[in-house]
């Protein structure tokens, strides 16, 4: 157990360094959520009104498919090369290495969409002053899309398939996180209230996933190797 | 208990003088049902004859649970036992449980017409049955995108089990979001109370599912029992005239 907090932390270190090396695109998920709202908008139309209606909506949506689609490959480079055979073999646990991936994603996707939110929101015609709120309540609810998009892409890992049917078995687990995501995110805009019951809830789905997709994901890592 | 039914021979022999007894009693019970949901069973006083639409609508619905109940369970006996059989039944049954979600949802949608005045409302349980359909899709894919059946069996497993914890959170929260967004004034489909002349096609409709279900897993066993069989035996026919080619087929 004690060498389990420094291998996290190598794991982590290395990815990041991946991550923000020139080619390594970790503002992909970023660019993806800002294209993904400008899409929305374009679609919706530029009446400010409409947009702000549908701001809790594209806000949430985006998100969710920016994480998931950064997600898709985050074990493709460790399968290949062989890097997770060989932790497999030398670790007693695959769980620091699994912690560390899900640590880089909200580090390196969720944490810019995070801080990038107001600035979306205020286009789509939403206050400032809500707008800023919004970061708390995507801290609280994308840490459960992580979550997702971590277990299906381990899923995903040892299939051909990748993203698209990561995506769709993604979709069941997400559907929960968007309804709470977008209606605690419609009482924030409506009311002001941040602490609504719907935000707890999102907090619990949180909470539910950390307890749930550990096991299963480390396990169907463990499966992609066989 | 069931660890005897694990030997393929076993299952095979069992499932031989089974299917047919499903058969029949689907059969005849899905007649009984229809003729008397059909033709003997009062029209409904709000609904008139468009309540004969529950005698294929509701037993479809309880199967498209009962059927991802059934890969849940085989998917957890086969992951603590390594019952092999258990991924095929689970796999067997995964194409009629997406067919009965299915169904449900076009009755659904053809019995929504006359009652809600749309083909599709997004009510709670249209909506919950809409995601299960993606559950069941999401299933498939997995066992599709594997060319090795034994390592296609490994992923399902995990896939039916945790989608299967993670359905009550959806109920949960489709109901909700449906409480916030839709008066809750809309005519149920099923009233308070179901007289007995409604309840004994309804139930025998409720069997008839069943046993066609059951019908389906068990063929599907058996077809995959029978082409596994056929994988083994080419493997082994070709070495048998290099390694002796003296012997002819008369003498094997």
């Amino acid at each position: 157990m004690s060498a389990a907090k420094p291998f996290t932390q190598a794991v982590l270190a290395r990815d990041i360094k991946i991550a923000f090396r020139s080619g390594g695109g970790w503002f992909y998920a970023l660019f993806f959520f800002a294209v993904f709202a400008a899409l929305a908008a374009i679609a919706i139309g530029p009446e400010l009104s409409a947009l702000a209606a549908a701001a809790p909506a594209v806000l949430w949506l985006a998100a969710a498919f920016a994480i998931q689609f950064s997600a898709a490959d985050i074990f493709e480079g460790d399968l290949r090369d062989g890097t997770l055979r060989a932790l497999s073999a030398e670790q007693a646990s695959l769980f620091p290495y699994w912690l560390a991936k899900v640590i880089l994603l909200a580090a390196v996707s969720a944490a810019p969409i995070a801080l990038a939110a107001p600035f979306v929101l205020s286009m789509l015609g939403v206050g400032v002053d809500v707008s800023l709120n919004a970061i708390i309540l995507l801290a609280i609810g994308l840490p459960a899309l992580i979550l997702v998009a971590v277990l299906t892409a381990a899923l995903a890992s040892g299939l051909r398939a990748g993203g698209l049917l990561a995506t769709i078995i993604a979709a069941p687990f997400a559907a929960p996180v968007l309804v709470f995501g977008v209606s605690a995110t419609n009482i924030l805009f409506a009311n002001g209230v941040l602490w609504s019951p719907e935000t707890l809830i999102l907090m619990a789905l949180s909470l539910f996933m950390a307890a749930l997709t550990p096991g299963f994901a480390i396990a169907a890592l463990q499966l992609s190797l066989e | 208990m069931f660890s005897q039914f694990s030997n393929p021979a076993k299952f095979d022999a069992l499932a031989q003088r089974l299917s047919p007894i499903m058969f029949g009693v689907f059969a005849l019970t899905a007649f009984i049902g229809l003729v008397m949901g059909l033709f003997f069973s009062p029209a409904e006083k709000y609904q008139l004859d468009s309540v004969r639409i529950m005698y294929v609508h509701v037993p479809a619905a309880w199967m498209a649970l009962g059927a991802y109940t059934f890969i849940a369970a085989m998917s957890l006996v086969a992951f603590v036992w390594r019952h092999s059989l258990a991924d095929l039944a689970a796999r067997s049954a995964a194409v009629p449980g997406a067919a009965f979600t299915a169904l449900a949802l076009f009755t659904g949608a053809v019995w929504g017409k006359p009652t809600w005045g749309a083909w599709w409302v997004w009510d709670a349980r249209l909506t919950s049955m809409l995601i299960l359909l993606f559950i069941y899709f999401g299933y498939m894919a997995v066992w599709q995108s594997v060319q090795e059946p034994a390592r296609a069996a490994r992923f399902a497993r995990l896939l039916a089990l945790v989608g299967f914890i993670n359905i009550p959170i959806i109920k949960f929260s489709v109901d909700w979001w449906n409480s916030l967004h839709q008066p809750a004034s809309i005519l149920r489909p099923d009233g308070p109370s179901i007289h007995v002349s409604m309840l004994i096609p309804l139930f025998s409709m409720l069997i008839a599912y069943t046993a066609l279900f059951g019908w389906l897993v068990l063929t599907g066993v058996r077809a995959d029992i029978a082409e596994q069989k056929r994988i083994v035996g080419q493997r082994r026919a070709p070495s048998r005239p290099i390694a002796s080619p003296d012997v002819g087929e008369g003498a094997a």
